[in-house]
């Protein structure tokens, strides 16, 4: 296996592995503030994914996408948390489960008939076209522009949660949910607001996917299994597990194609179990 | 008046917890809330700031009926809460904890609690969680204060701390009544409850059962033992 092979594979695992991140990113934030399993989490991304096509489409404009992406999967998140989810705080969890996973049927059943049922493919925009090869390593420009993409966007989400007063409201909320409202916050409306920051992320992440993976209205499906391995082996608990696990799956799951193709999804589940054997709270959870 | 609790009644869940609870607190007034464990005075105060709404009968802050309204509106009209459990935001740190309950309007902002508490802006930087319990008691006051109270419910400040940390505790809490600042206070301390209170009530079973001036409490032995356990 020549090296030059490896380390494209290698990149190429990397942009996965962002990808992975931001929607797990999102995911987690929704666990954390809202102890809710969000299964909608797929059928967001997928929306995020025809919402770039249909955007580019129409306008040409691929940053008008990502923003029409991102902003669009955020609000259907405000109405499916403002009409649905929000009823079934600290409920049980099978109803919480069957609402999402059914806006999820319903979101998917409406990409086939807005859009039909046959998948569509994006090209990347002309600027992002081609690759840049450098000793025999064959990097795709839009690859590289995924890479930088999502550690700006972790970057920018680390330093809202960190570094803002609505960041440390949103901490302060994931663990004392009820003295946060005793201080005069409305706690309701930072639900809905951390409910459609998670879905536009998943949106944006799609959006992003969209010229890599192609689209379909069922392509939330694998995304949303992949997020919640990832959260799981990342730690519940731990809003950035979710970082470092999509990279380590991105990265794992592109290097074991190159040897064991058809092995390289199942290994990650098979991987996820042996770390919950070996730490039930996941890499980075704490106890 | 400034707060006027009038007859309520607070379930958790079937259980019947407050039974016909009045009790008032004047402008500027610190009033004490003493009973044994699990008398209802927690649940009093929150019945009072809105966690645990009462199902009958209704809460007055100034002049208007509160209850049935959501906690966070409650606090923002002017009713702090700091409870027995302290509820420290243990990854925050010191001074997020007091920047998220800021309030623009309010006469004590993060550097006046921080200079009031010099043993706080020391700690600025740490965790929540790395906090002595008595450094603890103080940040969650602080954090009350910068909401801007006009009423602040405060549930046993002293449990847990040492006693040479119980009197700094105590101290602050005369300061604060100098200023004018309106409270009621739940503590088993007694000492500390007579010691600061304008007027004390005495719960049992969720209900007043006793209500009088520290002073006559402290000169009768007969409640004191009845309701409190204390021997005077």
């Amino acid at each position: 296996m020549p090296l030059s092979l490896l380390v494209s594979q290698l990149l190429n695992g990397i942009a996965v592995g962002m990808l992975y991140a931001v929607a797990a990113l999102g995911l987690s934030i929704i666990k954390g503030l809202l102890n809710i399993p969000n299964f909608a989490h797929g059928a967001f991304y997928a929306v995020g994914a025809y919402l770039l096509y249909a955007v580019v489409s129409a306008t040409e404009s691929f940053w008008l996408g990502l923003v029409v992406a991102t902003v669009v999967a955020g609000g259907l998140g405000v109405l499916v948390e403002w009409f649905g989810v929000r009823r079934l705080y600290g409920g049980a969890y099978l109803f919480q489960l069957l609402l999402l996973f059914g806006v999820s049927l319903v979101v998917t059943e409406l990409l086939i008939v807005l859009w039909g049922p046959e998948g569509k493919s994006l090209s990347p925009p002309d600027f992002l076209q081609g690759a840049l090869i450098f000793s025999g390593i064959f990097y795709p420009k839009y690859l590289l522009f995924t890479t930088v993409a999502g550690a700006v966007i972790i970057v920018a989400v680390w330093l809202l949660i960190e570094r803002t007063r609505y960041g440390a409201i949103i901490r302060a909320g994931i663990e004392k949910t009820e003295m946060v409202s005793a201080l005069g916050i409305n706690i309701e409306v930072l639900f809905t607001l951390a409910f459609a920051f998670g879905a536009g992320l998943a949106g944006l992440a799609g959006a992003l996917a969209a010229p890599i993976v192609g689209i379909t209205a069922t392509m939330g499906i694998d995304m949303l299994a992949m997020a919640f391995v990832v959260l799981v082996i990342g730690g519940l608990g731990s809003l950035y597990g979710a970082v470092f696990a999509g990279l380590l799956v991105g990265i794992t799951q592109s290097l074991v194609a190159l040897y064991w193709p058809s092995a390289s999804t199942i290994l990650i589940y098979v991987a996820m179990v042996l770390i919950l054997l070996w730490r039930p709270q996941g890499l980075l959870g704490e106890r | 008046m400034l707060l006027d609790v009038r007859d309520i009644h607070t379930f958790y869940g079937l259980s019947h917890v407050l039974h016909g609870v009045s009790l008032s607190v004047a402008e500027g007034r610190v009033v004490a809330l003493v009973g044994r464990n699990g008398a209802g005075k927690t649940t009093t105060l929150r019945s009072i700031v809105g966690l645990t709404p009462p199902a009958e009968g209704s809460v007055v802050f100034e002049g208007e009926t509160i209850s049935g309204r959501k906690a966070y509106r409650n606090a923002r009209s002017g009713i702090a809460y700091v409870p027995e459990t302290r509820d420290v935001f243990s990854l925050l740190t010191v001074e997020e904890n007091l920047r998220i309950a800021e309030d623009a309007a309010s006469p004590w902002d993060v550097e006046r609690v921080m200079r009031w508490f010099p043993a706080l802006a020391d700690l600025r930087d740490r965790k929540g969680s790395q906090l002595s319990g008595g450094q603890q008691q103080m940040m969650v006051i602080g954090r009350a204060l910068v909401t801007g109270p006009r009423l602040l419910l405060l549930d046993e400040p002293s449990q847990g701390l040492a006693p040479v940390i119980v009197n700094d505790v105590l101290a602050m809490l005369k300061d604060l009544k100098t200023e004018g600042l309106s409270v009621l206070l739940v503590e088993q301390n007694i000492r500390m409850a007579l010691e600061l209170a304008d007027d004390v009530y005495v719960m049992e079973h969720g209900a007043i059962v006793h209500h009088a001036a520290p002073d006559a409490l402290a000169k009768d032995p007969a409640v004191l033992e009845r309701y409190l356990g204390v021997a005077a």
